[in-house]
């Protein structure tokens, strides 16, 4: 079945998706955007092949698939031989309870070949919590990328010493016609699992337990012009976790999705019938560490639109980011709706609710990324700077840190036995 | 009339000297004192005095380019400076486009914001998208944070108010308080710096505009002096992306001059295309550390919206400071004559993008470099004279680039000669792959342009460069090394503007937008005329940034000049079609269409350059202007043993080269490779066919 033939939409097959498609516009533009996409590469291509033979081109093609294969070939051999074990747990919070399932991956590193094998993984899961092979497999890809020199290219040839093994009707790899609706959602865990399992070998290039993600989406009209908005919220993304060198990001998007560009205030008030009260850093978010997680933020907004509802689906409320090498957790996750009777209500990692009132506010607190090495190991200065910068509490400086800082004057000085014995 | 174009850069100033009645131009470069940018520039006015032994009151114009804000950004040189903002969002300077701008490289530093947290303090007030005041402006909250900043020594406030696009009252409520309460104190409003939709790219504009204002201030202040010291009454000008402005305006918006020093090129380019009847020219820039190229088309450079400055990652987008100001599209690699080779994990070699500079500089300079550069491989090649660098000025060690090569030819398991080849084969094919991947972005086809080659090492790369791209022309101006200042002679006094009024194509309220575009261009006309510019010599030009309603991304639309109807709208509606087939292919004509930003461009005359034109002499034999021949490398061909060197200045109008040859001039050496031919034209412009 085509979408597109002699480089023309078919109709039939394209309303046929579509019209089975809920929030249509939306759906329909990232398909268009993804043809775009592959459009210009044809075009490019094309190109190409102006210049070149076709067996040129497969000469040049199979010699840079070679190079690619080689170079990952030596970045495995890099890594000391052995099998290492790691294990992300996920957490599905709902009004009926949590439930936990298990990500189990054994990464086998034979000279210049490297296995991924997920057996051992949870079932799959009654409800959406799955994930295709697709997503599964792309989340251990990134993962190994993340380990490897972040310059290597990215072709076919790299995959040559690859294999990712996935039982079918697992978590990650759900068989027909299971739900598998967060299956991006798992390559959060997927890519943590990863990362423990390598902290033995790699301990320099990976990294502490970023924040999960926990989306938040609005739906409803807005009185403005009567048309109906929505949104996915990607402001409340959250931190990352250090590693063995830098702190982590700040609300950086994605850890195993990629990026996901920041949401500009005034076009989603433009696009919303809300206001957005605040959207700052929330302070001791992040895990201590020598290298301090990545800091969550605190996120309100007030509802001012007509039969407004909202979702949230992911994870993070139960337990923050885990700390690596003795660094610090982040918080966990906490969203709430406050309506304007002055009733609140916590909300689940997957929930919903609605109508919301006019005049509701919600409130999201986002957790920070893990820290990363023992907090007491981390240079005095920066503990102050930090302080200083109302990212990090005075009393958590004291606390994890084993700083005291007086604040008339600014000065740090070691306030634990313990941090003089590690010097 | 004698004009003057300077361009201060970071190791050298260059000197462009225009006598209106001869046509003639004098180049010269001087070294730049980095601790005193304004020296360099009077040195060279100071050069020009003597040298043509005139007063400072016979030079009519004096337009100069400098790198000193986008040093100062990218050395943080800047004031101490402040941040008021709404409260709940002081961070968004620092968590930016929450981009990483490397997916795969978990210690790929951000920059550091340009105002740390402690110095970022919020106020209530709101305002909504509409303009209306949700909260009112708190004024004692506003003292409260104005006297805690000035406790922390604060010299300079940027204020950015969500919003303040379409209402300024709060933030320039806030300005009238510190100018009361602390008149030492610079104030930057975004309103005024960039008053456009989107937060943080405005907040960083408005940002860097804080930061580097007490500094152009004062650089200005002592040029202004200094000048009239030596008796240059006359205001000067200073350039910017594709225009020029006054110091007036350079002064109360100093973050326009972010790519004053590379602006100049571009319009070089649209100068000596136009001279060379043509309308389609890519600038290719190529000095010691990067290359520069940008699509100049009917002479007009194009333009992006917003760029970055200050990067950390020099070549990485998203890695810097970003700047909501219309500036030259430009794209730089790390490929300079200065560029750096080595071999990679996978044994292959690599160039750049670090780059030996002027300090050590390449191993040939016999200023310490050890490591092999480009420069270096052209030496060896045969392409530069030892003896004639810089017109002789600095002899170039042989020996020293030998060794330096023959570390990589013989980790290569090559000849020195093939290694050399290697390097600059590599570095050529590494602009090649950026000049590609931004042809495609930009949907262009190169095979229609003529490129126009500039800079110390653009000469002897251009023709390989135009021959791997498909292009079909390459003009090598007369004086290229230092062509490029030519701009900042060429280009006209302009002023750019932006409003945002967003709404849907269908619903465009038509009393708004004529009254919002000629409220910008009645405030450029005003401008303009202030700088004695005539009523009849204005021009105006438009634009609209527009996007199919659920886009995130606008593509910048043309629109027509006169009195803005329906009719306009339709041709509104077909400009975006066409712009958004050539960029993406395949425009969407059910989608409903949006405007957000509006543009006005205003600018005065663009000057006139009088250039002498040569009569042709048919048929004339290059072998006058015979220096020597020597021992080239031309890749696949070899060495040819007896290649002929010509002298640039003995080349005449009408000569024709045909390649193998090389061509020398003081500051840059045109490679003519085999098989490519030459025309000197009647300028004395180098024309090429690859």
């Amino acid at each position: 079945l085509k979408i597109t033939e002699r480089g023309v939409t078919r109709s039939d097959v394209w309303e046929l998706i579509f019209d089975n498609v809920r929030l249509r516009e939306i759906v329909e533009a990232d398909a268009r955007a993804q043809i775009g996409a592959c459009a210009l590469g044809e075009r490019q291509l094309l190109r190409l092949l102006d210049r070149q033979s076709s067996d040129e081109f497969r000469e040049d093609t199979r010699r840079l698939f070679d190079a690619g294969e080689q170079m990952m070939r030596s970045e495995i051999t890099a890594i000391p031989d052995g099998t290492y074990v790691g294990e992300s747990v996920v957490y599905d919070d709902s009004p009926e309870g949590v439930t936990e399932s298990l990500i189990h991956v054994s990464v086998t590193v034979d000279g210049d070949n490297i296995v991924l094998d997920y057996t051992g993984t949870s079932p799959q899961q009654q409800n959406f919590m799955n994930a295709p092979y697709v997503s599964a497999a792309s989340a251990a890809l990134v993962s190994l990328l993340y380990l490897v020199n972040p310059q290597m290219p990215h072709n076919a040839g790299i995959l040559r010493p690859v294999r990712i093994e996935i039982p079918e009707g697992t978590l990650l790899n759900a068989r027909f016609p299971a739900a598998t609706f967060a299956g991006n959602k798992l390559c959060e865990h997927n890519c943590d699992a990863v990362m423990k399992a390598m902290a033995r070998a790699l301990p320099e290039r990976v990294t502490a337990s970023w924040a999960r993600r926990v989306s938040f989406r609005m739906t409803g009209r807005d009185p403005r012009d009567g048309r109906e908005h929505h949104d996915v919220l990607f402001m409340t993304y959250s931190g990352g976790g250090a590693t063995s060198g830098a702190d982590g990001y700040n609300q950086p998007g994605l850890m195993g999705g990629g990026n996901v560009l920041h949401q500009d205030y005034e076009l989603f008030e433009l696009q919303n019938p809300v206001i957005l009260l605040e959207h700052e850093y929330w302070a001791d978010s992040a895990g201590a560490g020598k290298w301090r997680g990545g800091m969550g933020n605190q996120t309100t907004i007030r509802y001012a639109g007509e039969d407004t509802l909202v979702v949230t689906h992911g994870d993070g409320t139960v337990r923050g980011a885990r700390g690596a090498f003795g660094g610090g957790n982040g918080k966990s996750h906490q969203e709430t709706l406050e309506y304007p009777d002055g009733r609140c209500q916590i909300l689940h990692a997957r929930d919903q609710a609605g109508p919301l009132p006019p005049g509701t506010v919600s409130h999201h607190q986002m957790g920070g990324g893990a820290g990363f090495g023992s907090p007491l190991r981390r240079p005095l200065g920066l503990v102050l700077e930090d302080v200083q910068n109302g990212l990090v509490s005075v009393e958590s400086a004291a606390r994890d840190y084993g700083v005291d800082i007086d604040v008339s004057t600014w000065t740090a000085f070691p306030g634990s036995a313990r941090r003089d014995e590690l010097g | 009339v004698y004009r003057v174009g300077i361009d201060v850069g970071g190791t050298f100033t260059d000197v462009v000297f225009h006598d209106e009645s001869t046509g003639e131009f004098h180049v010269r470069k001087v070294l730049t004192t980095p601790d005193d940018p304004a020296a360099g520039l009077l040195s060279g006015v100071r050069w020009i005095l003597e040298h043509f032994g005139m007063s400072a009151d016979e030079i009519g114009q004096l337009t100069q380019g400098t790198t000193l804000v986008s040093n100062a950004l990218i050395e943080r040189r800047g004031a101490r400076t402040g941040l008021i903002t709404t409260r709940g969002f002081r961070d968004v300077l620092e968590t930016r486009t929450e981009k990483r701008y490397d997916l795969y490289d978990f210690n790929a530093k951000l920059p550091d914001p340009l105002v740390p947290r402690q110095l970022r303090l919020s106020v209530t007030e709101r305002i909504d998208d509409r303009g209306g005041v949700v909260v009112p402006l708190d004024v004692n909250d506003v003292e409260r944070a104005l006297q805690a900043l000035l406790a922390e020594g604060v010299e300079s406030i940027a204020v950015c108010f969500l919003h303040s696009y379409i209402n300024p009252d709060h933030e320039r409520r806030v300005r009238e308080i510190i100018e009361r309460l602390a008149p030492h104190v610079d104030v930057s409003l975004s309103s005024d710096v960039a008053p456009q939709i989107r937060e943080y790219p405005r907040l960083s504009t408005t940002v860097a505009n804080a930061y580097v204002r007490r500094l152009i201030g004062r650089y200005l202040d002592r040029t202004r002096t200094a000048l009239s010291d030596l008796g240059l009454a006359r205001p000067t000008y200073v350039m910017v992306s594709g225009a020029v402005v006054t110091e007036e305006v350079a002064r109360a918006t100093p973050v326009r001059l972010v790519d004053s020093g590379a602006a100049a090129g571009a319009v070089a380019a649209g100068f000596y295309g136009g001279m060379a009847g043509r309308d389609r020219i890519i600038s290719f820039e190529m000095g010691g550390t990067t290359a520069k190229f940008c699509f100049v088309d009917d002479g007009q450079a194009s333009f992006s919206n917003e760029f970055e400055v200050a990067r950390v990652d020099r070549f990485r987008k998203g890695s810097g400071l970003a700047i909501a100001l219309p500036a030259l599209d430009l794209v730089e690699v790390g490929a300079g004559g200065g560029s750096i080779a080595w071999i990679d994990e996978l044994g292959l070699l690599r160039i750049g993008p670090s780059s030996a500079g002027a300090n050590p500089g390449p191993a040939c300079y016999g200023l310490g470099g050890d490591q092999p550069t480009v420069s270096d491989a052209n030496l060896l090649l045969g392409y530069l004279n030892a003896t004639y660098f810089l017109g002789g000025e600095m002899e170039l060690d042989v020996e020293r680039a030998r060794e330096a090569v023959t570390t990589i030819a013989t980790k290569l398991a090559m000849e020195d000669a093939e290694a050399a080849w290697g390097i600059h084969e590599v570095v050529t094919e590494n602009m090649v792959n950026a000049a590609r991947a931004y042809v495609a972005e930009e949907g262009r086809d190169p095979r229609s342009y003529t490129l126009v080659a500039f800079g110390g090492a653009g000469p002897a790369h251009a023709v390989e460069f135009a021959r791997k791209l498909g292009i079909g022309e390459v003009i090598v101006p007369w004086a290229a090394g230092v062509g490029s200042a030519v701009g900042s002679l060429s280009a006209p006094l302009g002023f750019d503007f932006v409003r945002t009024y967003i709404v849907r194509l269908d619903e465009l309220d038509l009393g708004a937008v004529n009254s919002l575009i000629h409220e910008m261009e009645d405030q450029g006309r005003t401008l303009l005329r202030a700088a004695g510019v005539a009523q009849k010599e204005i021009t105006l030009q438009r634009y609209c940034n527009m996007r199919y309603v659920g886009q995130t991304h606008e593509i910048r639309v043309p629109l027509p000049i006169g009195n803005f109807g329906l009719r306009e709208v339709e041709l509104m509606r077909e400009a975006y079609a066409q712009e958004y087939e050539r960029l993406y292919q395949h425009p969407v004509l059910s989608y409903q269409l949006e405007c957000i930003n509006w543009r006005v461009f205003v600018s005065g005359p663009t000057p006139f350059l009088h250039v002498e034109k040569h009569g042709l002499m048919e048929g004339s034999d290059p072998r006058s202007a015979l220096k020597e021949r020597r021992p080239v490398y031309f890749g696949a061909r070899g060495t040819v043993p007896d290649c002929p060197i010509y002298d640039r200045y003995r080349l005449l109008p009408g000569v024709q080269v045909l390649g193998p040859a090389i061509v020398e001039e003081r500051e840059s050496t045109v490679v003519i490779p085999p098989g490519a031919t030459t025309l000197c034209d009647p300028f004395l412009n180098l024309v090429i066919r690859p």
